[in-house]
């Protein structure tokens, strides 16, 4: 039997050659190239699912609570002794508190005081406890104010749908207000959604401007005079400011990187401020619908259709995309 | 074998391509000026400028000592001014004797210029520019 001449072994080594290897190295580059933003955008995506979870199980509560408070929505936010439109007297109070006993914070509810205001004792510890669905993932979780600052909160990312205009009404708002399913200082009833509880929203989101500062409104939602509600007067992530009782310095500044999501004007009144949803998911924002429904509205959206699904009666045939 | 020299080559070059993508531009053109009340420069405050066509966003941006920056889409704008000034301090909690306290500030203009379908002023928007100053009336 004829041995294989050496010759030919040498030109046929067994083994890959620079270039073989080469095209296995690019090829690898290339699948990981592609997987590796993917994996990146699977956790966002992961992240956005529980901030659509936490939103939709807030969206329930008001629903239980209507169906428990005579068809009354909660309170949206009350900003001194008054009383609404249910019958009850209200304190200085944010929207959490009411929806605590039908989010299973039950213990919470029965610690709160309602002949107190939120920043009064016994209400100042219940502000303090972290409640996971205060939070989108997608922002940041376990938020809270500076906690050398006597008053210091919890922050979250939830805010109701409190209409096309400030946060109160000035002179002028009142001709162009087209209702809401919550407002400060007023509890709406279900059946002033006239345009449909599918086609109005019930909350949106906001970014936490400033934790561990004082510094911005933006994600003080337990305070009345924090971050209670968003308004359409700008449309989601808006390029233009919103007008709050307190803004982050570098959040004025257009020259600054936080003015590109999180702009923002200090101003001396309720009746001026308002402020837009906001997210840092990409391209838009979530929201839920007074009917229990969560969805995804563009940054790109017109502003006409969200003014539309922002108020409860403006009678308006656009919308949601 | 000389074939295949070329394929990581070729596969290098597109992953390139594929990398580089699309990149967003958005529409908004930067148009700043002056902005002062019967002369005098508003020391803080905001200015909007909403379009006649109701579907498109409202832009805008801060008055700061009397010059704005704003951001804004081309088209036929009602601008719309609200300016402050800083007139003190103020208690966060009303009523409470130790409440920590906050900056006061007081508007200057007029309330009609800040509502939309009241204010007189108006803007054409086609480019980016730093000239377009606005001079409200206090006895609008």
């Amino acid at each position: 039997m004829p041995l294989p001449s050496p010759s030919l072994s040498r030109r046929r080594t067994p083994g890959f050659t620079l270039v073989e290897l080469l095209v296995v190295i690019a090829i690898i580059g290339i699948l990981v190239a592609l997987l590796l933003p993917a994996i990146q955008a699977a956790r966002e995506a992961a992240r956005r699912t529980q901030c659509v979870n936490n939103l939709k199980q807030w969206t329930l509560a008001v629903h239980n609570h209507i169906d428990s408070n005579d068809g009354f929505f909660s309170i949206g936010a009350n900003p001194d002794v008054r009383r609404v439109q249910n019958g009850r007297v209200y304190r200085r109070i944010s929207w959490p508190v009411e929806l605590w006993p039908f989010a299973e914070q039950m213990i919470l509810f029965e610690q709160y005081d309602f002949s107190r205001g939120f920043f009064e004792a016994p209400n100042m510890a219940t502000c303090r406890e972290h409640v996971a669905a205060y939070s989108c993932p997608s922002d940041l979780v376990r938020a809270e104010h500076n906690n050398d600052y006597q008053y210091w909160r919890v922050l979250g990312n939830y805010v109701t749908n409190m209409g096309n205009t400030h946060l109160h009404q000035n002179a002028a708002d009142q001709a162009i207000f087209k209702g809401a399913p919550f407002g400060v200082g007023h509890v709406y009833h279900i059946a002033e959604i006239r345009d449909g509880t599918s086609n109005t929203l019930a909350f949106s989101e906001i970014i936490i401007a400033a934790p561990n500062t004082t510094n911005d409104n933006r994600g003080d939602i337990l305070n009345n005079e924090g971050s209670p509600g968003f308004m359409s007067m700008l449309t989601p992530n808006s390029s233009s400011p919103d007008r709050l009782r307190r803004c982050k310095s570098t959040a004025q500044d257009p020259n600054h990187i936080d003015y590109q999501t999180i702009p923002c004007v200090p101003v001396g009144g309720n009746t001026e401020y308002h402020l837009a949803a906001r997210s840092r998911h990409p391209g838009g924002v979530n929201v839920s619908m007074c009917d229990g429904s969560v969805r995804f509205v563009a940054d790109t959206i017109a502003h006409d259709v969200w003014e539309a699904a922002v108020t409860a009666a403006g009678g308006e045939a656009l919308q949601l995309p | 074998m000389r074939k295949l020299v070329n394929l990581p080559v070729s596969l290098v070059i597109l992953t390139l391509v594929l990398a580089g993508g699309c990149g967003g531009s958005s529409d908004e053109i930067t148009v700043s000026g002056q902005v002062t009340i019967d002369g005098a420069p508003i020391p803080t405050g905001v200015i909007s400028f909403v379009d006649a066509d109701p579907s498109v966003p409202a832009g805008g941006g801060p008055i700061k000592d009397g010059r704005y920056t704003a951001l804004v889409t081309a088209g036929e704008k009602t601008v719309t001014v609200l300016g402050n000034k800083l007139v003190g301090q103020e208690p966060e909690y009303e009523g409470v004797a130790d409440s920590p306290m906050r900056d006061k500030y007081e508007m200057i203009t007029p309330p009609e210029y800040n509502a939309t379908h009241l204010s007189p002023l108006r803007a054409t928007i086609s480019g980016s520019r730093d000239d377009l100053d606005f001079d409200l009336d206090s006895k609008l």
